[in-house]
């Protein structure tokens, strides 16, 4: 037969049988069901959702630190900043000189934080979002952008902050002659109601000054829209308001294009000596990056509860659907389909509906992450840096990320079941009476359980993984968390058989008992997945209630202990971690000397950058602390000097994070940078501090204000007169002190607590989820397995088992399997607890806790598993005892 | 009032437009047995499911042991199929995860019977059809053979007024298959149980007072 007569072949048969499937039976099927198959990819797409709006949460959170000179100048090139404090003014003489003729732009900058003023003296710390305030030198920048590419310039702007206003913003000499002119940008306008001439109060030290709004921040094409909390300032302007006449925050510089970088950055070296820190802007970037490195990746690993969940789903509900769709296969097998096909039109469907589900989770996640960002932010803001991001941008590098992982979890979920229907016998199916058969899943699944188990333990050994910016991360301590709960689950079936010998007695009893008990004597292998899904769900859960309130606990009693003023001040601008706006010690002294005050203990806060990385320096009154027993010690100071004021000067104490992060113990030496060099400090003691997770230095307050010649004060500590009503004193200094937060000791308890709380709230969202899919795991297992056993629930309802007692097995039968999860996951989660306090707590924070194991929260959370899990389990009952009989001729 | 298990007067029933039962009637007396046979599909299972009361006549009534079916709730008809009915299935049906002692206890289980009593009951019928010796053994552990004498211990251990049988030797060799009918002859003739034995088999028909043919969901032949 000649080639061109040949009958024509289908050029792959095997793609040819798989569209056949996907589009006849696949489609199909979906179609037929599609509430169930919209649920199932919702389902999906909410685990998809959580993820991707965490990363992109954490992704704003980031962008938000140090952008904030890029949207008025240009992305600069290189950074400079007093390693401690400010820079001296002069610096630019020098810098000046050393760059003349290079091109080089110099735009020397103050940066501060300012708040809103509060209407509430009660409100929560951090609860108004911080300001920032840019000083800049508006001339240079005016000259030094492009003026085709902005939408307007810093001066003569025709249209006003707010259009309608119709009042042009001022020229060039009435705004730098005015000492609170400021620029803000247009969605701040809009939301504040404010245009040129506008006036706007904020706090600032221990002052309410008053800017006056003289027009728009002017943006370009090229760069990022002005954050709304941004205010832009004449430098002067800024340095008088703030406090910092001839001091400015960091030196910032935009070298000519095409010049090479490391002569000029020589250059710079060479002019400011070791007095000042020089940084590229990446490596900036990435400093401040490293800052929030461990809280982001703890973040992302729990937003992968969220896709683990979603595996978890697709897994249930292929095999689900591989049990009902048993007879069709059976066909398809008979009608000469290979197990092949079968197996790849199973992962096909698997992998639709991770697309599908992906889809839907990155335009969920979008919507979620508005919310998110704002709870990461806060977070952030009150940890790390000043941050108040309020949407997140759609990053579609995170899109794409989000869509492949969910595609990638649900072929692996959908690997089992697919498997299970290409092993489907036709001849046995099709024949009948031989349903319910389980022949795949032969696995040693308690010796892996073991084996699992073993390595976790091996893996909590391990130390972490060191991040650069002195964090680390705890590798091995998550990877053994993982073990602990895969191996825990893998184990959770044999509960089952030993739930099932215990009902034995009852059984006897009760016929809907004995049919449950012997149906847990013999589990299948979707009776152990269900097992599996809710010890893991509740092993993480109680876990981190173990965690959470070993936390809870620790921190309670670390501020009963710390905090036994009665009144604590500070700047009422102070409403992020960065905040260092200071009390002068004219405000200090006069609180001081108020007669219902009987001791004050002034502390003054400076963060350096060490040699080892950045901290936070205290200066406070060593003696003061220790006579109120307000110091924990882990490691005690031997020498009596280091607590006498005259003598202490080369001595300082550190925080247990500090000692982790660095490895720095008693009798290591440290170099403090200051203004006048570096100081030599010993540290003589090691104490517990749960209030900085990157380490705090602790010296004698007098020496700090000495190295820095000031005598501010960031803190102040109040111990009332006996006979004083404290309410009454902190109303009368209130009212005498406006620009000053203060608050009682319960007040300040209250917060700390809540602050640490709200650290933990998207991991109770989180959880949650994780209990309720679990629970609805066990809802669609059982429904699996009564559609498996549907020729035994004919014969029971032949037997006259009526359907009370059909749902009551099948209750029982849930029950069951949730008690076994539940008690599983009680133990489990006390190996988890123990890990997340010793191991991973340990090796990011550097924070003993001491272990609490919360009785009455644990025996909550497993009775409202298991009630809900007999609830989930009768409905499904119920609706097994009205399957139509599966016998007909 | 008429003395008779079952009577069933002009039942219909259909599925999806199908005609399946047109307008069967019969009757079934204490101790009778009654075999009910015709080629596939012709409606026998579903009539059988219909007398049962597991499925439920469109049309026409069903009066077993002198209540009409078509008058009980669901669970009222579990309750007289626990106490009154036994059945015994083709392919046996046992509960795979009870032991072959507690599968015949089941029924009496259900009734609330007393665990001594249960146990002393199923012993002794266990006894009668010959397999007690396996009493402890997983019903997966049986030949087919023993699988259908535990069934009919299971059917027969409550002391129903009726037995429905579906093809109960369609799945057994023959010389199981003769051993099996005539068990069920024997132990219904002790008993004085109707039974209804729906089959194909020739041999079948032979242990039985009464044959009555099927076709296309109506009785063709000796309906009285």
């Amino acid at each position: 037969m000649s080639a061109s007569t040949a009958p024509s072949r289908p050029s792959s048969p095997s793609g040819s049988v798989l569209r056949a499937l996907l589009l006849q039976c696949t489609w199909r099927h979906w179609k037929l069901a599609p509430k169930r198959s919209l649920l199932l990819v919702a389902l999906l797409g909410l685990g998809v959702a959580v993820f991707f709006s965490i990363r992109l949460a954490n992704r704003a959170a980031v962008a938000s630190f140090a952008s904030f000179t890029r949207v008025v100048s240009q992305q600069t090139d290189a950074v400079l900043s007093a390693p401690a404090g400010t820079l001296p003014e002069s610096v630019l003489e020098s810098l000046g000189q050393a760059l003349a003729g290079s091109g080089v732009e110099i735009l020397p900058i103050v940066e501060v934080l300012a708040a809103a003023p509060r209407g509430d003296a009660e409100a929560s710390i951090g609860s108004r979002p911080p300001r920032t305030l840019l000083g800049v030198d508006l001339v240079s920048l005016q000259n030094l952008l492009d003026p085709k590419t902005l939408d307007r310039k810093w001066f003569d702007q025709k249209k006003a902050a707010k259009a309608e206003s119709g009042q042009d913003s001022g020229n060039l000499w009435q705004i730098l002659n005015l000492p609170n002119a400021a620029f803000c940008a247009e969605s701040f306008a809009q939301r504040e109601n404010l245009h040129v001439g506008s006036k706007l109060p904020l706090m600032l030290n221990d002052r309410q000054i008053e800017l006056e709004i003289c027009g728009l921040i002017p943006s370009a094409q090229n760069q990022p829209a002005p954050p709304a909390n941004l205010l832009v300032l004449d430098l002067p302007a800024l340095q008088t308001l703030a406090g910092k006449p001839g001091q400015l925050d960091r030196v910032e510089f935009l070298f000519p294009k095409g010049t090479p970088h490391p002569p000029l950055l020589e250059r710079i070296r060479s002019a400011v000596g070791d007095q000042a820190v020089l940084r590229t802007t990446e490596s900036s970037q990435a400093a401040a990056e490293g800052m929030t490195r461990g809280f982001r990746l703890n973040l992302t690993i729990l937003s992968l509860l969220g896709l683990v969940v979603g595996l978890y789903l697709i897994f249930q509900a292929l095999d689900a659907a591989v049990v009902k769709r048993r007879g069709e296969t059976a066909i398809l097998r008979a009608l000469g389909v290979g197990a092949r096909e079968i197996r790849r039109a199973w992962i096909c469907e698997a992998a639709l509906l991770g697309l599908a589900g992906g889809l839907v989770g990155v335009l969920g996640g979008w919507a979620l992450a508005q919310g998110t960002v704002r709870v990461v932010s806060q977070t952030v803001n009150a940890l790390y840096y000043a941050s108040n991001v309020e949407a997140a941008g759609l990053h579609f590098g995170e899109a794409a990320l989000a869509v492949v992982l969910a595609v990638l979890c649900s072929v692996l979920a959908g690997w089992l079941p697919a498997r299970a229907a290409a092993a489907t016998p036709p001849a046995q199916l099709l024949t009948r009476g031989n349903e319910g058969t389980e022949s795949h899943w032969r696995f040693p699944v308690a010796k892996a359980g073991v084996l699992l188990a073993a390595v976790a333990w091996g893996l909590a050994w391990l130390p972490p993984v060191p991040l650069s910016g002195g964090g680390r991360f705890p590798l091995a301590g998550y990877a053994s968390a993982l073990l602990t709960i895969l191996g825990g689950g893998l184990l959770a079936g044999e509960f089952l058989g030993i739930l099932g010998r215990w009902a034995a007695p009852l059984a006897r009893r009760s016929a809907p008992i004995q049919l449950a008990g012997s149906h847990l004597r013999h589990p299948t292998g979707r009776h152990r997945w269900a097992v599996a899904g809710l010890l893991c769900a509740l092993t993480m859960t109680g876990g981190m209630t173990i965690l959470v309130s070993s936390f809870e606990s620790s921190v309670s009693r670390w501020i009963q202990r710390t905090l036994q003023a009665d009144l604590y001040l500070t700047s009422d601008a102070n409403q992020s971690a960065t905040s260092y706006n200071r009390i002068p010690e004219s405000t200090w002294r006069k609180i001081a000397e108020n007669p219902g005050v009987a001791e004050t203990d002034v502390a003054l806060i400076v963060p350096m950058e060490l040699a080892q990385g950045p901290v936070r320096v205290v200066g406070t009154g060593l003696a003061f602390a220790e006579s109120r027993r307000q110091f924990t010690w882990l490691i005690a100071p031997t020498e009596p000097a280091v607590f006498d004021a005259r003598a202490n000067g080369g001595f300082c104490f550190v925080s247990e994070a500090f000692q982790e992060r660095f490895g720095l113990g008693v009798g290591a030496k440290l170099q403090l940078p200051s203004p006048g060099g570096p100081r030599a400090v010993q540290i003589a003691g090691v104490y517990s501090d749960f209030g900085d997770e990157r380490g705090v230095v602790m010296v004698e307050r007098q020496h700090l204000a000495e190295w820095f010649h000031t005598t501010d004060a960031s803190t102040l500590s109040l111990v009332a007169r006996p006979g004083t009503e404290v309410l009454e004193l902190q109303a009368e200094l209130r009212r005498e002190f406006p620009g000053l937060a203060i608050f009682s000791n319960v007040h300040l308890r209250k917060e700390v607590m809540r602050i640490f709380r709200q650290t933990f709230a998207i991991t109770y969202a989180l959880e949650a989820i994780g209990v309720i899919v679990a629970l609805l795991g066990l809802g669609t297992t059982l429904a699996s397995v009564l559609l498996e056993r549907r020729a035994e629930l004919t014969t029971l309802r032949a037997l006259g088992m009526g359907r009370q007692a059909m749902a009551k097995a099948t209750a029982w039968e849930g029950v069951g399997i949730a008690l076994g999860g539940s008690l599983g996951g009680l133990l489990a989660s006390v190996a988890l607890g123990r890990l997340l306090i010793f191991v991973i707590n340990k090796q990011t924070f550097g924070w003993t806790l001491q272990p609490v194991f919360p009785l009455r929260s644990l025996t909550i959370l497993t009775l409202g598993v298991v009630s809900c899990a007999a609830l989930v389990a009768w409905t499904v009952g119920r609706w097994g005892s009205q399957l139509p009989a599966d016998r007909e001729e | 009032m008429s003395d008779a298990v079952l009577q069933c007067q002009l039942v219909c029933k259909s599925y999806d437009q199908r005609v399946v039962l047109n307008q069967v009637s019969l009757q079934l007396s204490p101790g009778e047995r009654l075999a009910l046979t015709g080629p596939s599909g012709c409606g026998k299972t579903t009539l059988m499911n219909c007398l049962g009361g597991i499925d439920r006549a469109d049309s026409g009534e069903i009066v077993l042991l002198g209540q009409s079916l078509s008058r009980l709730d669901a669970e009222s008809l579990a309750a007289l199929r626990r106490e009154k009915i036994g059945n015994i299935f083709q392919f046996f049906h046992l509960l795979p995860t009870l032991s072959v002692q507690e599968n015949v206890e089941f029924p009496l289980q259900l009734l609330g019977v007393p665990a001594k009593e249960r146990s002393q009951r199923a012993l002794a019928l266990l006894e009668r059809v010959r397999v007690a010796h396996r009493a402890a053994a997983a019903p997966g552990q049986l030949s087919g053979g023993e699988m259908q004498r535990v069934a009919i211990a299971r059917a027969l251990v409550h002391r129903p007024a009726l037995i429905l049988a579906d093809e109960p030797t369609g799945n057994l060799d023959s010389a199981n298959g003769a051993n099996i009918l005539s068990l069920l002859q024997e132990l219904t003739n002790e008993t004085g149980t109707a039974l209804l034995l729906v089959t194909h088999s020739e041999e079948a028909t032979r242990i039985c007072h009464r044959v009555i043919r099927m076709r296309d969901g109506k009785i063709e032949t000796g309906a009285s």
